[in-house]
């Protein structure tokens, strides 16, 4: 049974964005369960998330982030991770520096100064067009040698 | 005559000679500590209460007007993770391939810094 306090609203958003029916019966759901679902859902086909919550609640705290992380998402997933999965990964240290990773995954054989080049050009136009997104994102280039 | 850290990426190349993940592990640290403390040295970071000197000098980068300083600082952030990893995540294997990679990080992080 779902809370008596939900309202109509709250289920109408659960159904029509399709949240898992193991969710519905756990009898618990609440609206920052069901904003980490949303979130999880967004990104599944670009991201893993490294820890269930954390990055999860870190994209949904930081709105100007969770605009644009999808298209950055896009973009690198066709550039340079080609096609492989890539994963998101909070490094949290004291004093409130908090920074989300893109980890890329990059194949053996890769061009990578062609690599460079492309995260050469994104710092330049993430540090011209959203400087405060890049005072909490950065990526980490991983490389896959067999 | 003080001590220059970019030595420590020296040493990180003499660690190469290793073949154990406990080399490999510390030329990610030798080669973070160089590029760390060349720029630390050069900025003149001082330290705030309660603040890092890492956070400190990553900070002073990222907040520069100089685009170059903005990349070092991004670039230093990351080596500052891998860094972490090596020291403290000893769940993870850490292999030879990301060494080579770390020390060249280093010293593209120091040349971009010292650029104008």
């Amino acid at each position: 049974m779902l809370d008596e306090d939900y309202t109509n609203d709250k289920l109408a958003a659960v159904v029509e964005e399709e949240v898992p029916v193991s969710i519905l019966d756990s009898g618990y759901l609440s609206s920052i369960e069901l904003k980490r679902e949303k979130i999880r859902r967004e990104y599944a086909q670009l991201f893993q998330f490294t820890d269930r919550t954390r990055e999860v609640d870190f994209i949904s705290t930081n709105n100007d982030l969770n605009k644009i992380l999808p298209s950055i998402g896009e973009f690198f997933k066709k550039e340079v991770s080609k096609g492989s999965m890539m994963s998101l990964e909070l490094m949290e240290e004291e004093n409130d520096w908090k920074t989300l990773f893109i980890n890329i995954p990059i194949r053996s054989g890769a061009d990578w100064s062609g690599i460079n080049e492309i995260v050469d050009s994104f710092y330049d136009n993430m540090f011209d067009l959203f400087p405060t997104v890049m005072e909490k994102l950065n990526i980490d280039l991983v490389s896959h040698e067999f | 005559m003080s001590f220059d850290p970019q030595r420590f990426i020296d040493i990180s190349k003499e660690l190469q000679s290793g073949q154990t993940e406990a080399h490999y592990r510390s030329i990610i640290n030798r080669a973070y500590y160089g590029a760390f403390g060349h720029i630390r040295n050069n900025l003149g970071v001082l330290v705030s209460d309660g603040q890092s000197a890492h956070q400190e000098v990553y900070n002073s980068l990222i907040r520069s007007t100089d685009r170059a300083k903005q990349k070092a600082g991004k670039r230093l952030e990351t080596l500052f993770k891998r860094r972490k990893d090596a020291d403290y995540k000893h769940r993870i294997e850490i292999k030879a391939h990301n060494c080579q990679f770390c020390i060249n990080e280093a010293e593209e992080i120091i040349k971009l810094f010292n650029s104008e």
